[in-house]
């Protein structure tokens, strides 16, 4: 319904409010084919999304139950003292039932764990994190409330951590390992990465190791995080990187190695795990997942879902539209379906 | 000598009768080259007084010259009218070349008010042209009338008179009592230099060398001037006064706007004491005003009335149809105006402000207080009886709930160019309660006569009985509403009111004189609102500037539904009204700028109120209301989702969404809606312009109402649940955060934060695009820039990782995500679908008159219908009887002859404008309830031939109803 009260000029049509326009107006056969087109987008695009999340091979194996399935089967883990250097080694064994195609991904998964916490994600400095050496002052506002660590010096004074604050001082510090990867009784070679798991940008731009001569000098002041953590290095580890990109929401994953292996069906997965992150304490629970991935990323329901949804009520509005049309219609501009009266 | 001796006596009375029998100067405006004279000056003839010939460019008058030519007392007289005339103003003659070269220059006046103009004008067609003015006097070339009685007789007659040359008279002003609102008169003091006695040095006081005396010329207001008439009038001069009544009687009830002229003679004593008291009060430091007033009230009096003028305030073009379309918008129109009550409402009636169908104007003319209660007591009693037997009418009319024929009823009156705005509710039980629900007959869903039979009609039926069960009122779009709840209708009645008796309903505020505060006379005020409510026309006369102020203050702040008021006028008198109102028009025209500048929009001509009105008014409002609802719309959407938020973080008060990013979000999403806010049109301003009952959106502020508010925050809420749902849940079930479908990395609070925020845009442009019903380049380019503008925005804000490492990078990433795109894609499909089916349900089954009028516009009509119905505010046809079909029918066929009318008066538009400020001050009110009987227009072609260069480029239904 394009109007045609345009007028030659562009700033006389301008200021007289007589630009060239479309005037929209919702009548409901608009509505019916524009419905039945979104409908008919939805639909295909929702199945397609829905095949591709189906198509993403996942195992879950939550070892912080203690009790396993057919597919996982659990040796030892939930054990965790809960005391530094006291490492808690348990084994899974992941049965991988369905072909998993090259890359695969392992994460952890952990539940209850509210990384989303206002005060949690304030508590982080930086500054600390591209190797600066701060001291507890200029830590107090960034890092509050976790600023000094709990190893005392030579002379039994706590030290300023470094990293300092929730969110470094939290860190997920169970490690997995690859022992074996077994197919019909027969080991078979599997490739296992732990590198390339973090954002580059914030591999390159937000952590910087303290360099060791720096680290010797500030010793006595600082507690470092190789102290804290003896399995990481420094800030510039890759499992600290994607601890520190905080999660979302209380139930996330993180991932944790690639393996760029295909994995046939029936290879059996020995995982050793160097357990040392409680969870019971906070009702949590940790999970280690593998899985392939699509063009959403990982398994995800969801999207494909609601677009059928989506697709589908449109359908079904359009359809009611139409039974309305055809049934009792309302003419569109006609005026008997008001009352007026005058007096 | 004996002529010169000018004492009330023969010659006065004389002066009276003739001046005022021999033309009393009927004089056009300022155009009195306007064809349109002529006609005035024949219709003239029918009142019964001379008639004043007009040619292009000139007032004559036979009578009047033969007078001026003739000797005798009589004439005298007359000379002293139009020397009266001539000098007694304020007027500076300016000489100005000619374009015609033979002419040579030209002498134009520079006048203060368009009356006085007029004054000189009509002067110098009689040979008294006022030439030079400088601050000792003033010139007056006089074309060959006899300069001074001694010669009179020897003058040959007219026509070689007027070839003669004219002889300059300068004329020694003494000085100058200014016009005041309060005298209504103004006077000079002169030496006229054809009267003997007044030869001689003024600058000496007495004695010799001194003159006899000198002049005092006055004209002012009748009334004011009557009141200083010489009380020791002869019984000749008596009869002259009748006299002169009766011509101002017949002048004013013509509708023309009158003066009266008279003279004193002061002899030379008094004169110096004039002046002793003229100068001092002219040296007066603070309140020098209220002294040159009080000398001047002091010697203003036992004046010789020698004649009246009339000056014909033409209106500009377009009035009457201009007050006729605001009345069929539901406005109401209010005329307060200095003139007298006859001219008033002759210029009411002009302009069809009151029409025949209201019989005689109910007037209020009392001067004290109690004749003013009970003339508005009777005034109001009238309209009650009015009232009931139209009420009687609507309840003899059974009720409709049952009658399914109401229905069709009321759309035959509407047919028949009734009202859209005025609705009553069926069954005769009127309901009080506008905005509560009112029990409706099932007509929303859909028409009786469209029902469809069998099973269908049976779970129609069934929900007929529901949606009356439940009483929902679906009609709220201005249509379903009784006259009683939406304040009461207007009743096809005039009130006249004057101003001295409005000064006893005037009470606020403090007094004028004694600067106490008064006490406001409640009971008065009551009726007076009451009545003037009811009225379809008011018209208040003789009111002071003040007055004016204070009736738009008291309609203003009236306690039941108090209106929105708008005050237009052009003169420095309607300046404390423009101020006084919600809103002030003022009328750039020849009475100065002070009503322009004190104004809150200023136009060139009355007319251009229709369009400022109906049009920029009406999408103003609409605009205005988009934009508000939008705004609190889309903060309650981003708030709803960081409340959803918050329950995820252990309700710690984790911010979702980046600071930065956060606070751009208004900055975001603010282009798309202000171009909606500049140029979003519902309907096109021809639409609007030839269906003024559109109006109704404004007036019973359809748009932008606590329930309209209520809705979209409830939508907003809806929408904020979609879109978090849309986003959130994608990033938590199943692999959770994992959307990367290249490296598996997983991704955190940032992503899903700029996600969510993106996704929002998204979903906040595609209600924008839903909002916006005139799409132009500048809409989509606004989007275009807005939604761009927000990914660059965040595309560089992501490259500072010492500024702002948590999002270092985050932008990039999370746009590399399908899932990203999938999930913004799926709210904004979300929001808009959501808002499309709930509207189209609304438009399917409760459709308001503003969405069927916006469906009529823009051409959605189905053609057999187009043809059948009309829009009912087609307006200019009778109302009722058997001859409105024929005449709409015949609407038809006039249809294109209107146009070429059109054409044609735009073809003639570079003729000269009639004088613009004709129109002199009108306090418009606009009550909820909309006008009772559409305006008789009798004399108006039945389609109204469209304004020139507002021809409607789509014509409307032509009318062909049977």
């Amino acid at each position: 319904m394009p109007s045609t009260d345009g007028s030659k000029s562009l700033p006389g049509s301008l200021y007289n409010q007589r630009l060239q326009a479309w005037h929209p107006i919702l009548t409901p056969t608009w509505v019916i084919v524009a419905f039945a087109i979104v409908a008919a987008i939805f639909i295909p695009v929702g199945i397609w999304l829905k095949g591709e999340s189906d198509g993403v091979q996942e195992v879950v194996c939550k070892y912080s139950s203690g009790q396993g399935s057919s597919a996982c089967l659990i040796n030892g883990c939930n054990r965790v003292s809960g005391q530094r250097n006291v490492t808690n080694n348990c084994t899974l064994v992941i049965t991988v039932e369905k072909e998993m195609a090259a890359p695969v991904y392992l994460y952890y998964e952990l539940d209850n764990f509210y990384q989303n916490h206002r005060r949690y994600v304030k508590s982080r400095s930086d500054s600390q994190l591209r190797g600066e050496i701060l001291s507890a002052s200029s830590l107090s506002s960034d890092c509050d409330p976790l600023i000094y660590g709990d190893i005392p010096n030579s002379k039994g004074e706590l030290r300023v951590l470094h990293p300092c604050g929730l969110i470094a001082n939290s860190y997920f510090n169970d490690t997995f390992a690859l022992r074996a990867a077994q197919h019909d009784g027969n080991n078979v070679p599997v490739s296992w990465s732990e590198s390339g798991i973090s954002w580059a940008t914030d591999r390159l731009n937000k952590f910087k190791a303290v360099p060791a001569s720096t680290r010797a000098a500030n010793n006595e002041t600082h507690q470092f995080i190789s102290e804290t953590y003896p399995g990481v290095a420094s800030v510039e580890d890759e499992h600290f990187i994607v601890w520190m990109r905080t999660a979302a929401l209380p139930r996330f994953r993180k991932l944790y190695a690639r393996i760029d292996t295909t994995l046939k069906a029936n290879t059996r997965l020995s995982i050793d795990i160097g357990e040392n992150f409680p969870v019971k304490q906070f009702g949590g629970a940790k999970s280690v997942v593998i899985s392939t991935l699509s063009i959403l990323g990982g398994k995800n329901d969801f999207l494909g879902i609601a677009y059928i949804a989506v697709g589908a009520v449109c359908a079904a509005m359009a359809v009611a539209f139409l039974i309305k049309e055809c049934t009792c219609p309302r003419r569109p501009g006609d005026l008997k379906y008001l009352r007026l009266s005058a007096r | 000598s004996s002529r010169s001796d000018a004492k009330p006596g023969g010659p006065t009375g004389a002066a009276a009768a003739g001046a005022g029998a021999a033309s009393s100067a009927a004089a056009s405006g300022d155009k009195a080259d306007a064809p349109e004279r002529a006609l005035r000056g024949r219709s003239a003839t029918a009142v019964g007084v001379s008639t004043p010939v007009a040619a292009p460019g000139v007032f004559f008058d036979e009578a009047f010259s033969e007078s001026l030519a003739a000797t005798g007392p009589e004439s005298e007289a007359v000379v002293a009218f139009a020397t009266i005339m001539a000098v007694c103003n304020t007027v500076v003659p300016e000489e100005v070349d000619s374009d015609d070269p033979a002419v040579g220059s030209r002498i134009e006046f520079q006048a203060e008010s368009p009356d006085e103009g007029a004054l000189v004008k009509a002067a110098r067609c009689f040979g008294y042209e006022l030439a030079s003015r400088n601050t000792k006097g003033l010139t007056v070339t006089l074309a060959g009338p006899p300069s001074s009685r001694d010669e009179a007789g020897k003058r040959s007659t007219g026509k070689s008179r007027a070839a003669a040359e004219g002889t300059p008279v300068t004329f020694t002003r003494l000085g100058t009592h200014k016009f005041s609102s309060a005298r209504k008169r103004m006077s000079v003091v002169v030496l006229d230099p054809r009267d003997k006695r007044c030869e001689g040095d003024p600058a000496v006081a007495k004695g010799r060398g001194a003159p006899q005396g000198a002049w005092l010329l006055c004209k002012g207001a009748d009334n004011k001037m009557v009141d200083v008439a010489d009380p020791s009038a002869s019984e000749l001069a008596r009869k002259a006064h009748a006299v002169l009544d009766q011509h101002l009687t017949a002048f004013s009830e013509r509708g023309l706007r009158t003066l009266v002229l008279g003279r004193r003679w002061m002899p030379w004593s008094e004169v110096t004491k004039w002046r002793k008291d003229f100068e001092a009060a002219e040296r007066t430091v603070g309140g020098k005003d209220e002294a040159l007033e009080r000398v001047a009230e002091k010697y203003e009096r036992d004046l010789e009335l020698v004649g009246a003028t009339a000056i014909e305030d033409k209106l500009q073009d377009g009035v009457p149809q201009t007050i006729s379309d605001l009345a069929r918008a539901g406005i109401k129109t209010w005329v307060l105006t200095g003139d007298k009550v006859e001219t008033a409402i002759n210029i009411g009636r002009t302009c069809k402000l009151l029409t025949d169908a209201m019989g005689e104007p109910m007037r209020v003319t009392a001067t004290s207080r109690e004749g003013v209660l009970e003339q508005l007591r009777a005034a109001n009693a009238a309209l009650d009886r009015f009232e009931q037997s139209a009420g009687a009418d609507r309840t003899a009319r059974p009720p409709s709930a049952t009658d399914r024929d109401d229905d069709e009823d009321d759309r035959h009156r509407l047919a028949a160019g009734s009202s859209l705005n005025s609705v009553s509710v069926p069954g005769g039980k009127p309901v009080r309660t506008w905005g509560k629900r009112t029990p409706t007959p099932p007509t929303c869903w859909a028409h009786p006569s469209d029902r469809p039979k069998g099973c269908l009609g049976l779970v129609r039926r069934a929900w007929d009985m529901c949606r009356l069960g439940a009483s929902w009122n679906c009609g709220d779009g201005g249509i379903v509403v009784s006259p009683e709840a939406a304040g009461r209708t207007r009743l096809p009645k005039g009130l006249v009111i004057t101003g001295p008796a409005l000064d006893f309903v005037l009470r606020r505020g403090r007094d004028p004189v004694t600067r106490r505060q008064m006490e406001p006379d409640l009971e008065l005020e009551h009726e007076l609102l009451d009545a003037a409510q009811r009225c379809q026309a008011v018209i208040a006369c003789r009111v002071s500037p003040k007055q004016k102020a204070d009736i738009v203050a008291l309609v203003k702040h009236s306690r039941t539904t108090p209106p929105m008021t708008l005050a237009i006028g052009d003169g420095a008198n309607d300046v404390g009204m423009i101020k006084a109102a919600q809103v002030g028009v003022g009328i750039s025209g020849k009475e100065g700028l002070q009503a322009v500048n004190s104004a809150d929009f200023a136009i060139a001509q009355f007319r251009f109120l229709k369009r400022l009105l109906l049009v920029h008014g009406r999408w103003s409002y609409r605009r205005m209301a988009k934009v508000l609802l939008y705004s609190f719309y889309k903060n309650v959407v981003i708030t709803c989702t960081l409340f959803a938020y918050n329950a995820a973080t252990g309700f710690s008060g984790t911010s979702f969404y980046e600071s930065l990013v956060y606070s751009t979000f208004n900055f975001v999403l603010a282009l798309p809606i202000i171009a909606v806010g500049i140029f979003d049109q519902d309907m096109d301003q021809d639409s609007m312009l030839a269906h003024p009952s559109v109006y109704v959106s404004g007036l019973r502020n359809l748009h932008l109402n606590v329930p309209k508010l209520t809705l979209w925050i409830l939508h907003g809420f809806l929408h904020g649940a979609i879109i978090y749902a849309a986003v959130v849940l994608p990033f938590s079930l199943n692999a959770g955060p994992v959307w990367d479908p290249v490296s598996g990395l997983s991704d955190g609070r940032a992503v899903a934060g700029l996600s969510a925020f993106s996704a929002m845009c998204w979903a906040m442009q595609g209600k924008v695009a839903l909002l916006t019903q005139h799409w132009t380049w500048i809409h989509v380019l606004m989007l275009v820039i807005s939604q761009g503008g927000f990914f660059l925005f965040i595309g560089v804000y992501q490259e500072f990782p010492t500024f702002a490492p948590e999002f270092l990078g985050v932008a990039t990433n999370a746009m590399g995500r399908p899932a990203f795109w999938f999930s913004s894609v799926l709210a904004t499909a979300g929001v808009v679908i959501v808002d499309v089916v709930l509207e189209t349900v609304r438009l399917m089954g409760c459709p308001t008159f503003i969405d069927v009028a916006t469906e009529r516009a823009g051409g959605i009509v189905d053609k057999d219908d187009a043809q059948a119905r009309p829009w009912g505010d087609e307006g200019d046809v009778h109302p009722g009887g058997s001859s409105h079909a024929r005449q709409l029918s015949r609407a038809k066929e006039t249809h294109s002859s209107a146009r070429l009318a059109t054409q044609r008066a735009a073809s003639r538009s570079s003729m000269p404008q009639r004088r613009p400020g004709a129109f002199r001050a009108e306090a418009l009110q606009s009550v909820s309830a909309g006008p009772s009987e559409p305006p008789s227009a009798a004399h108006d072609a039945p389609a109204r031939p469209p304004p020139a260069g507002e021809t409607p480029d789509k014509p409307f239904p032509a009318p062909s109803r049977e």
